[in-house]
């Protein structure tokens, strides 16, 4: 489903090798693959690398060298139209930052996918569609509500509902219980156990909670960009 | 993303930022107005008061008289058909179109029907092709008409009442345009310095001789060129066609009133009064006993009964003299108030040659009565008198004052192809002692004013709508910046480059549509208060347009087209911006 092969990443003011000053790269020769229906969880220090390798899989970030392929499609060689459909197919985020948009309804969120497909029949059932998913996250009384009226804890089941929304075969999560409670990361936690079990969604999961780590099936962990541990 | 989804996502947003676009828009809304506005004064202006009078691709010439010494004494030098050759042979004219003033004092009455009863003016008159005005006349028919409909079914001319005309089996109304033309008319003479050019003195009547041939369609008979015709309809009014030794030929039917001083009587029927069938026919053969219907006898002068049988000439007014007789004449003599030009419209009236209430009268044998009609309306169309067919013009001037003043032309309307030929013409024609007459040359000079007035307002249109372009890339990189979470998540879940390019671009055009309506609605708002100030301060100008401007489809489309075009300008660089956002920084910032 994953493969990653030779990871380089390098932003700028990073050097390929560190001194002089300078940094290392963030991604340095990173290789691993993930199968269809795993549950894989990155681990790591801050500044380990992990929400860097989840953009670079993610399609979001283009520059780097070495190989990607996600769905058997090779990243590098992707014209930008077919790697947003990539992204609005196949692929599904889930921020740190839950990144809702303010001015819209929690339905109209959860259906925002839908109006970047290929055919206008998407958007005719993705009403339909959202409220699934609210459902499925626990939050189909709220469909009408703005963002900013939902906990952090809503507001990231909202924003795992709308990753849902085009049922992706890929969920990508970027510390998604980082800034929740305990009690609260683990009912997020639940929705996405139930998803890799009953859907075979196959998970990659960035975070530094043990628990989250422990639910894994397997774990990477990062440390300055190498991978040191499978 | 599917172009409806796009404009779905537009909509939706575009409501968003509404305090950020009417700043950016406003600018947009004044450029496209100034735009619109000056636009639509300078075509109001040309196609309303200018080309009315005088077609930018015309000039109308007179002959420069030239002043000896300054002692006062002028050197005339002629207008007539020479002069008119070597006018058409300049390059790049394409017509030269002579008119004619009356050479004599003349007198009308007539209008019982219309303002209550006979008006009796001092009468003058001019003649222009009417091959000039065609276009023209039927422009301004249907702007004083309305379009035309065909109307009841009918078999002739006769079904449609007055005034109508028989056309393919319905009745249309009788335009201006083929109303406008010669009805011919024969012109009794003692010598061919009585006739007009062409023709020639043969048995007491002006003739054309078949001297160096006839012209096609005419046959050679007794010495004279007469059209060849099938039956009555190919000949002019007042003509029959008739059995020659040549063929059949249109004849102008003789005829004679009961009594020369029944010429003055208002009754068509007595008009019409007995047509003398030509040497060696009886009246059986195809030759009617009164002048034709529409016809009526026109002595040949007051003292005597015989004559030809003629339609009334018909003549054009100019608008002018319809508001000039409203506000001035109607008012001190207590008239009826005219509502329109179309109630002129088939009134018929009389002229007498001759006669004047100014200067003295002609001898009685060179007195005579002819009978007109208006049929239209034009401001070419002299403003203090009648103007009718060019020919007609000549045969009266050839009747009273003979040949000489028949040929010499008053002035010419030179027709260019091209509006950038129209100086060099000019000035070519200065060489054959011709020279703008002041009104032509006037109009030519505020034509140019105008066309330059407009080029400096629509440039200065233009500044503003570069400045509010600026304005817009100022409030639409902020609105980037602004959104850049917004754009980013777009990014994530699908969005293409492409696509946020196009949402901002989408967003500029939907601003540039709303200003440029609102723009061109100001500018017609602004035109229709310029319209009521100039009604004040014009309104006693007569002739002057109720409507100065002319918002043309195509203008409302130059302020729409201008405005989204400025507003895509000003959004190509934020749209470039919002394309280049990073979703991975901006996603993974908290
Ligand atoms: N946009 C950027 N420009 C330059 N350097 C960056 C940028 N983003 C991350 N880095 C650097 O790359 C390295 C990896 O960062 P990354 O965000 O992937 O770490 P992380 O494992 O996700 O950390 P955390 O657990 O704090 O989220 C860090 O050294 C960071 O300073
Ligand atoms: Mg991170």
């Amino acid at each position: 489903m994953i493969r990653v092969e030779h990871l380089v990443k390098t932003y700028p003011g990073q050097a390929a090798e560190a001194g002089g000053g300078r940094l290392p790269s963030a991604l340095r020769d990173v290789s691993m693959s993930v199968s269809r229906g795993e549950f894989l969880a990155v681990v790591g220090r801050s500044g380990s690398g992990k929400t860097t390798l989840l953009n670079v899989i993610g399609g979001l970030d283009r520059a780097w060298t070495g190989l990607v392929e996600v769905d058997g499609r090779d990243l590098a060689h992707l014209p930008d139209r077919d790697l947003s459909l990539l992204r609005n197919r196949t692929l599904g985020f889930v921020f740190q930052a839950f990144h809702l948009l303010p001015h819209l309804t929690i339905l109209e969120n959860v259906t925002l996918p839908a109006w970047f497909g290929t055919s206008d029949r998407d958007r005719a059932d993705a009403e339909g569609r959202a409220r699934q998913a609210l459902e499925r996250v626990g939050l189909g009384n709220r469909a009408s509500d703005r963002p900013t009226r939902l906990s952090a804890g809503e507001r990231q089941r909202v924003a795992v509902a709308r990753a849902l929304l085009n049922r992706p075969a890929i969920l990508l999560c970027d510390e998604p219980t980082g800034n929740l409670d305990a009690a609260t990361g683990a009912a997020v936690l639940d929705i996405f156990l139930e998803l890799n079990r009953r859907d075979g969604t196959t998970l990659v999961i960035a975070t530094h909670e043990p628990r989250v780590s422990e639910a894994a099936g397997r774990r990477i962990v990062l440390e300055a960009g190498r991978m040191v541990e499978e | 993303m599917t172009p409806r989804a796009q404009v779905g996502l537009i909509a939706r947003f575009l409501g968003r930022s509404r305090g950020h676009f009417a700043f950016a828009g406003v600018g947009l809304v004044v450029g496209s107005a100034t735009l619109a506005f000056f636009l639509a004064l300078s075509l109001g202006i040309r196609e309303r008061v200018l080309n009315r009078l005088y077609p930018v691709n015309q000039a109308e010439l007179v002959v420069e008289t030239v002043r000896l010494f300054g002692l006062g004494i002028e050197v005339p030098s002629r207008l007539d058909e020479a002069s008119m050759a070597a006018l058409r042979a300049l390059p790049g004219v394409t017509g030269a179109f002579p008119k004619q003033r009356s050479r004599f004092q003349a007198v009308l009455w007539g209008g019982r029907e219309v303002i209550g009863r006979d008006a009796r003016v001092e009468a003058f008159f001019d003649g222009l092709d009417p091959a000039l005005i065609l276009d023209e006349l039927r422009a301004s028919e249907i702007e004083v008409m309305g379009p035309e409909h065909p109307g009841t079914a009918c078999s002739t001319d006769v079904d449609c009442g007055s005034g109508g005309r028989c056309d393919a089996g319905s009745c249309l109304r009788r335009t201006w345009w083929d109303a406008f033309r010669d009805p011919g008319g024969r012109l009794a003479c003692r010598a061919d310095a009585g006739c007009p050019p062409g023709y020639a003195c043969s048995g007491g009547r002006c003739a054309v001789p078949c001297g160096e041939g006839c012209p096609a369609n005419s046959t050679c008979v007794l010495g004279e060129c007469l059209r060849a015709c099938a039956n009555d309809a190919a000949c002019d009014p007042g003509e029959a066609c008739l059995g020659t030794a040549m063929g059949r030929a249109c004849q102008r039917l003789s005829c004679h009133l009961d009594d020369a001083r029944k010429a003055e009587s208002d009754d068509p029927d007595v008009l019409r009064g007995t047509v003398v069938p030509p040497p060696g026919k009886a009246s059986s053969e195809g030759v009617p006993e009164r002048c034709p219907a529409g016809t009526y006898c026109a002595t040949d002068s007051v003292l005597v009964a015989s004559g030809a049988c003629e339609a009334p000439i018909p003549v054009l007014l100019s608008p002018f003299l319809l508001e000039i007789y409203n506000r001035v004449a109607a008012t001190a003599l207590d008239l009826r108030r005219l509502s329109g030009l179309e109630v002129l419209v088939g009134v018929p009236f009389a002229m007498k040659y001759g006669e004047s209430y100014f200067v003295a009268d002609d001898s009685w044998e060179r007195r005579a009565i002819r009978r007109c009609r208006v049929v239209g309306f034009s401001p070419k169309a002299m403003d203090f008198g009648v103007t009718m067919p060019l020919a007609a013009a000549q045969r009266a001037n050839a009747m009273l004052r003979g040949r000489d003043a028949a040929s010499e032309f008053t002035s010419v309307v030179v027709t260019t192809a091209r509006n950038e030929d129209l100086p060099r013409v000019i000035s070519d024609a200065k060489v054959l002692g011709l020279v703008p007459a002041p009104r032509s040359e006037e109009a030519r000079k505020a034509a140019n004013m105008l066309l330059i007035l407009s080029l400096v307002f629509a440039l200065v249109s233009l500044v503003i709508l570069g400045i509010s372009a600026i304005n817009i890339t100022h409030t639409f990189l902020m609105l980037v910046t602004e959104r850049r979470v917004e754009i980013a998540v777009y990014r994530a879940v699908g969005a293409r480059l492409l696509d946020i390019r196009l949402l901002v671009l989408g967003e500029a055009a939907a601003l540039g549509v709303l200003g440029g309506v609102a723009g061109v609605a100001v500018a017609w708002a602004l035109g229709q208060g310029v319209n009521v100030a100039a009604a004040s301060i014009l309104g006693r100008v007569p002739g002057a347009p109720a409507d100065l401007f002319l918002f043309t489809p195509g203008v409302v489309l130059a302020g729409l087209a201008c405005a989204v075009l400025f507003a895509l300008l000003g959004a190509w660089v934020p749209a470039g911006r919002a394309a280049r956002t990073d979703p991975a920084t901006v996603l993974s910032q908290g």
